[in-house]
């Protein structure tokens, strides 16, 4: 009896083991979903599009982790996860920024842009370069972000805004926020123009929209990273830039005399949110915001209990028929890209599932989920749905074609770091109290970002 | 490059004599090609210039075939040997070498036809195998004839002894196996070590100047590289799987590929601590560069908070298990050891890290801060560092009897304000001692100010409304000193605060037998390290310096050493530190939850009815997440400062009624008892903003209604507020149901216990025309916090309901 009695327990451990080794189950690290409409995460089009490969792949259950909303920590809790065990996910949803990051220390598969299912061909151009590095693409893109103007269509005629900006190409963004200037005046608005200033990566996105617009040039000839080319890593900062796309921000924020600043100088410590509410409130007539700030403000026009009798959208460059407030949208003098990419991970158990899981997540008809969720589609075909009506098409075409033509930021190994080594110089550049920083010490700091080394005393004041 | 150290090579074999060059590296040692002296009988060396040679025997004591290197150990020592500069080079571009050999006569029919002397320029990265040097020969090399007289010599960039010629293929090239190849074999560098006394220790050769970095080197060289890459792909894979086969921190790695990105430490903190260790972490990260090669950055410190300590503890207690609320710490750094004997010895799970103390970074003593005028209360003596101090209890009564209003942090969320109340309460024995916490807690808590942390109350102190001269805080002297903006220390308050000292500084009164703030450095075992506990280490040693008074950093102006220094500052040391030691954190666990509990208990009850705002405009961003969410967030915190003996009940509006609804759901009826937070973060967490009307103005009537009296509330409560979280209404007015004259006229006479808050969530202030600026000033206590007031509000709205019940 006893020896029976082992040989089922015997027969039952291994049963276990066996189960554990064969379990079914992928997991998956995603940032809380922004499209969830439950607390803990759920309801989203991430969600959903998870349940979608589930229903599609019987037998197999995909764990989703979520990660804090804040990029700097997701970025955070999966280099500790990864650094700790290479097989804590099968797949993890990255921003794109990350991508040399991860390859790097291999902890990310190359893709094989060859497979038949994901018609790899169908993404955005830009889309491709974003998840590329040393020539391969190490993630497939989910979605992506642009930067966009934002006006009160009821102040100011967008052709204005358009010869502002096309007037003189080298200085669009001193013509832009000169002509915030002026329509602030003639409306007795507050303010001109707010964006994100305030010390976190969104500082690095609206100084970099300045900084490459003026190191492009007017003939759009010179970068400010180089080193970038055939999807390498950023080395340096462009020998002759000193930062001069700075220049009109260095003027509002520094030299500006009280009460007539284009800029509010509390812009220096605002994110998104902020300058949302300014602009929903109506205290300035443009604002640089990412385009999932069009279907908010819509909402205010829909709802029946608002603050503000909210704005009337009017599309891409559209005009305001009557006196009632109205906004519409159009492109940045120069803007710059974001974007996240589904990668399989180098310790993944379940490689073929977990690339099935990616290419679910990415194919036609979930680019049409984040499309009808406010996501920016990574393929064409998202951008070329045949519902809504023309107002929205016309917006759709014109954002496929900003996001063609809008930079990436410096794709590197060390990108935290640079990314702290620009804010950190930008921010005293543009804050009043600090003393005159000079450019020298910004361009040697950013190249040792660049080359993940830090500065040592008095390296780089020897040579300013 | 020192030409007295050329040394000439004769290797003897059974076949034949071989010759070349070698360079003294030590009194007695000549580093040369291992070629050279491969399976040599006799070696003979020629130490100086040609002309006055020194002949020495040698014999070979290492070599290294894969790299083509060897020592030779001479007889005689040489004592007039200066170090060697051993160096590395780095990057794309060429750099000029020379050679330490001496020019060759190339003769043809006794006639001389030049003399051959390697030198040209190297590319760093140009070697087809990993570790290689590629030297291609300038015009003053020669042109003639064999090479491999050549092998062994030194090779040269600046004065830094970068590689030695192991290879003389056919064409125009050398070939130099790099010295730090030589340098990864553990017994090169003990014989080099015996030999001179030091290691050797590879510098970078600097590169070219700046102008000449600035130059699209890497993008014409990036086209160049590609050619190169096709022509000899198979080798190139082999150099990439050579590499890959290596750390990406070996120093072959690192002048190759350049630096690996660094390892990721995360580190847990308090929001009082954050700033602090985040400069500090920075600091720790560059001087770690420093003793990097090439300055690399190996480590990166992630610097992260959870809230409160409590939230903290409760988080580590659980596994870390929830990712949303950051990544899990390899390190805690919290206020106290008292956090520590909080969650060692309290509840502990199956998930939570094992906790390694190391020791203390720095300290601050815990005094009362208090204006200057109150320091004329003679209790209050003991405002000089070295002196003698005064006792806490003794002076927190004296001054209140003079007039002056006291604040202090929630214990359950501070662990200074857990520790002075320990303080405060361990002076109180015997029958009377419920009685004497309550006037105590009264006395502490009557400026009705309250916040999670030191910085924070002084923070609520400087924003607040109760003149900063009559009030004195419960706190430490790092946060005091930051308040009065002493030596360069600043408190942050945010956007909306002015970063001017105040006018009237606080004067820090030392406190006898109550410890002070050790902010020890916690290593968290997981059970596996993710290899990050070499940098662990190191950031804890770093940080410990501070305490020892080793490691001055403007980053910990303002704190203590270990031994009572003030950091950054001339002021004098302290008479007494003391702080909760480690070795009795059991009784230090017994007494704080002894504490808490007599805390809870001595408050006199109070009701709460949380009310909240589900229009659809509350689906709007807010500050975090939607307006909606915030407004559940902020509800949640003011549950969480509820007692077990406190009610707290839940309403929602509109009800759903339709579209022109005036009510209000009474989703959760006040109830006390143990289920009620979790039941009321599920009915909170429930809401959602979908509904037309916002009826915010029946809501604050009918919600001061139904608490008027609050005496009449069921077991009595002492106090009781309704709290409305609202973003406003878009007309000044209502179209339909109650006004804003309705809600003063219920105001007008309600009883004095019973106060009526409004905090929006929204971008409508409490000031002008609008709905919420009429409440305001019907009587409503409005609250429109900034984004970095958030955490401040439930605290300063508790304290207010607690200061109406206690006094």
């Amino acid at each position: 009896m006893t020896a029976v009695c082992a040989s089922l327990l015997l027969l039952l451990g291994t049963c276990a083991c066996t189960g554990g080794e064969d379990e079914q189950v992928l997991r998956i690290a995603l940032p809380v979903d922004v499209t969830a409409t439950d607390v803990n995460g759920d309801g989203g089009v991430y969600t959903q599009l998870v349940r979608r490969w589930e229903e599609q792949n019987p037998g197999w259950d995909v764990d989703i982790l979520w990660l804090s909303p804040r990029a700097d920590e997701q970025r955070s809790q999966l280099a500790v996860a990864m650094q700790t065990d290479p097989a804590s996910y099968d797949v993890v949803l990255i921003d794109n920024q990350w991508v040399p990051e991860f390859s790097e220390r291999s902890w990310i598969r190359a893709v094989d842009t060859e497979h038949d299912d994901l018609a790899w061909n169908g993404f955005l151009s830009r889309a491709q370069q974003a998840v590329c590095h040393l020539d391969r693409p190490w993630a497939v893109p989910l979605h992506m972000d642009v930067g966009l103007l934002y006006y009160r269509a009821d102040l100011v005629d967008p052709d204005d805004i358009a010869e502002a900006i096309e007037a003189d190409d080298a200085n669009s963004w001193q013509e832009l926020l000169e002509l915030a200037g002026e329509v602030r005046d003639e409306h007795g608005l507050p303010y001109g123009y707010t964006g994100q200033f305030g010390n976190y990566e969104g500082l690095t996105v609206n100084a970099l929209e300045f900084l490459l617009h003026d190191a492009a040039g007017p003939d759009g000839g010179q970068e400010l990273f180089i080193g970038e080319d055939d999807g390498a890593c950023a080395t340096a900062v462009a020998t002759s830039t000193e930062f001069g796309g700075l220049r009109p921000l260095e003027d509002e924020f520094t030299h500006g005399r009280a009460g007539e600043s284009v800029i509010p100088a509390s812009a220096l410590e605002e994110t998104e949110t902020e300058s949302l509410n300014r602009f929903r409130d109506g205290d300035v007539v443009f604002m640089r915001h990412w385009p999932r700030a069009v279907p908010q403000l819509q909402a205010d026009a829909g709802g029946t209990e608002t603050l503000q009798e909210g704005l009337e959208w009017v599309g891409w460059g559209g005009k305001a028929e009557g006196a009632e407030p109205a906004f519409g949208v159009l492109p940045l003098p120069t803007a710059v890209l974001g974007g996240n990419g589904l990668a399989v991970t180098e310790g993944t158990r379940h490689p073929e599932e977990a690339w099935s899981l990616v290419r679910t997540m990415t194919d036609e008809d979930a680019q049409e989920d984040l499309h009808a969720s406010g996501l920016l589609p990574a393929r064409r075909s998202g951008y070329q749905l045949e519902t809504g009506s023309s107002t929205d098409a016309h917006y759709w075409e014109n954002l496929r074609k900003v996001i063609d033509q809008g930079y990436l930021r410096p794709r590197t190994p060390y990108y935290p770091y640079v990314s702290e080594v620009l804010r950190r110089h930008v921010h005293l550049r543009l804050h009043p109290t600090t003393p005159d920083p000079s450019f020298e010490d910004m361009s040697c700091e950013l190249n040792a970002a660049l080359e993940g080394i830090a500065v040592t005393d008095g390296s780089c004041e020897s040579d300013s | 490059m020192d030409e007295r150290l050329v040394a000439e090579v004769w290797a003897r074999t059974g076949r034949g004599q071989r010759t070349g060059f070698g360079y003294m590296v030590g009194p007695t040692l000549v580093l040369t090609a291992g070629h050279l002296v491969e399976g040599a009988r006799d070696i003979d060396v020629r130490v100086g210039p040609s002309h006055g040679a020194e002949h020495l025997t040698g014999t070979v004591c290492w070599s290294d075939s894969e790299s083509g290197t060897a020592l030779i150990r001479v007889e005689e020592v040489q004592h007039s040997v200066p170090a060697v500069a051993w160096g590395y080079v780095t990057g794309r571009w060429r750099r000029r070498y020379r050679t330490a050999g001496r020019p060759v006569p190339v003769v043809d029919s006794g006639e001389l036809l030049e003399l051959k002397s390697p030198r040209g320029t190297l590319r760093p990265l140009g070697g087809a195998h990993p570790g290689i040097l590629e030297l291609r020969r300038g015009r003053g090399s020669g042109r003639a004839g064999p090479w491999t007289g050549f092998l062994g010599a030194a090779v040269f960039v600046g004065d830094r002894l970068v590689g030695v010629v192991t290879g003389c293929p056919p064409g125009n090239r050398l070939h130099a196996c790099r010295v730090t190849r030589c340098i990864e074999d553990p017994e090169f560098v003990r014989l080099v070590e015996e030999d001179t006394g030091t290691a050797p220790d590879p510098a970078e050769v600097p590169g070219p100047p700046r102008a000449f970095r600035w130059l699209p080197a890497p993008r014409r060289l990036s086209t160049a590289r590609r050619g190169v890459v096709l022509g000899a792909a198979g080798l190139v894979v082999l150099l990439s799987l050579s590499l890959l086969l290596l750390p990406d921190s070996n120093p072959l790695q690192v002048a190759l590929k350049g630096c690996p990105p660094p390892t990721e430490l995360s580190v847990l903190t308090t929001p009082d601590q954050q700033e602090v260790v985040r400069s500090a972490a920075e600091d720790f990260s560059e001087d770690r560069a420093r003793e990097e090669m090439r300055n690399c950055i190996p480590v990166r410190v992630s610097v992260n908070v959870v809230g409160d300590p409590s939230r903290a503890r409760e988080l580590l207690r659980k596994g870390w298990n929830d990712l949303r609320e950051g990544p899990r710490p390899h390190i805690w750094l919290p206020d106290s050891t008292a956090d520590v004997a909080l969650l060692r010895h309290g509840r502990q799970g199956p998930e939570t890290p094992g906790l390694v103390q190391e020791g203390s970074t720095r300290s601050t003593p815990l005094v009362l801060g208090l204006p200057p005028s109150a320091t004329d209360v003679p209790a209050c003596a003991g405002t000089d560092p070295a002196g003698e101090p005064s006792s806490l209890d003794e002076c927190a009564r004296a001054v209140t009897e003079a007039g002056f209003l006291l604040a202090r942090p929630s214990p359950e969320v501070s662990a200074s304000a857990l520790l002075h109340t320990e303080a405060l309460y361990s002076a109180h024995r015997g029958p009377e001692r419920n009685g004497a916490i309550r006037m105590t807690e009264a006395r502490v808590t009557s400026a009705a100010l309250d916040a999670e942390g030191d910085l924070g109350l002084l923070c609520a102190l400087r924003s607040g409304n109760t003149g900063a001269s009559s009030v004195g805080v419960l706190s430490t002297e790092y946060a005091v000193r930051a308040y009065n903006g002493e030596d360069g220390t600043d408190l942050d308050c945010g956007s909306g605060s002015s970063s001017e000292p105040p006018e009237e500084p606080l004067v820090p009164v030392y406190l006898s037998g109550v410890p002070g703030l050790d902010h020890p450095f916690v290593r968290l075992d997981w059970g596996e390290d993710g290899g990050v506990s070499q940098e662990a280490d190191r950031f804890g040693e770093w940080m410990l310096d501070f305490a020892r008074g080793d490691r001055p950093s403007d980053a910990l102006d303002g704190y203590r050493t270990a031994t009572g220094e003030m950091i950054g500052s001339d002021s004098g040391p302290l008479r007494q530190e003391t702080s909760v030691q480690e070795s009795n954190l059991r009784q230090w666990r017994e007494k704080l939850e002894e504490t808490l509990a007599l805390q809870r208990d001595s408050r006199t009850p109070v009701e709460v009815l949380l009310v909240i705002d589900r229009s659809d405009s509350m689906a709007a961003p807010g500050t975090r997440g939607t307006r909606l969410e915030n407004a559940q967030e902020l509800a949640g915190d003011l549950v969480g400062l509820l007692g077990p003996q406190d009610r707290a009940g839940l309403w929602a509006f509109p009800d759903r009624s339709g579209e022109n609804a005036t009510g209000q759901e009474h989703v959760l009826d006040p109830v006390a008892d143990p289920q009620r937070s979790e039941a009321l973060a599920d009915a909170v967490g429930s809401l959602s903003a979908e509904y037309a009307s916002t009826p915010l103005a029946d809501a604050l009537r009918d919600g001061a209604g139904e608490l008027d009296p609050c005496t009449s509330r069921p077991e009595s409560p002492e106090a009781c507020a309704v709290v409305v979280f609202t973003d406003g209404v878009a007309l000044p007015e209502p179209r339909g149901g109650a006004s804003s004259n309705d809600v003063a006229e219920r105001l007008n006479g309600l009883d004095e216990r019973v106060r009526v808050y409004v905090v929006s969530v929204g971008s409508e202030g409490c000031g002008g025309d609008g709905l919420l600026g009429r409440l305001a000033s019907a009587g409503v206590r409005c609250h429109h916090p900034r984004p970095d007031e958030l955490d401040r509000v439930a605290h300063v709205i508790m304290a207010g309901v607690r200061a109406v019940s206690e006094h």
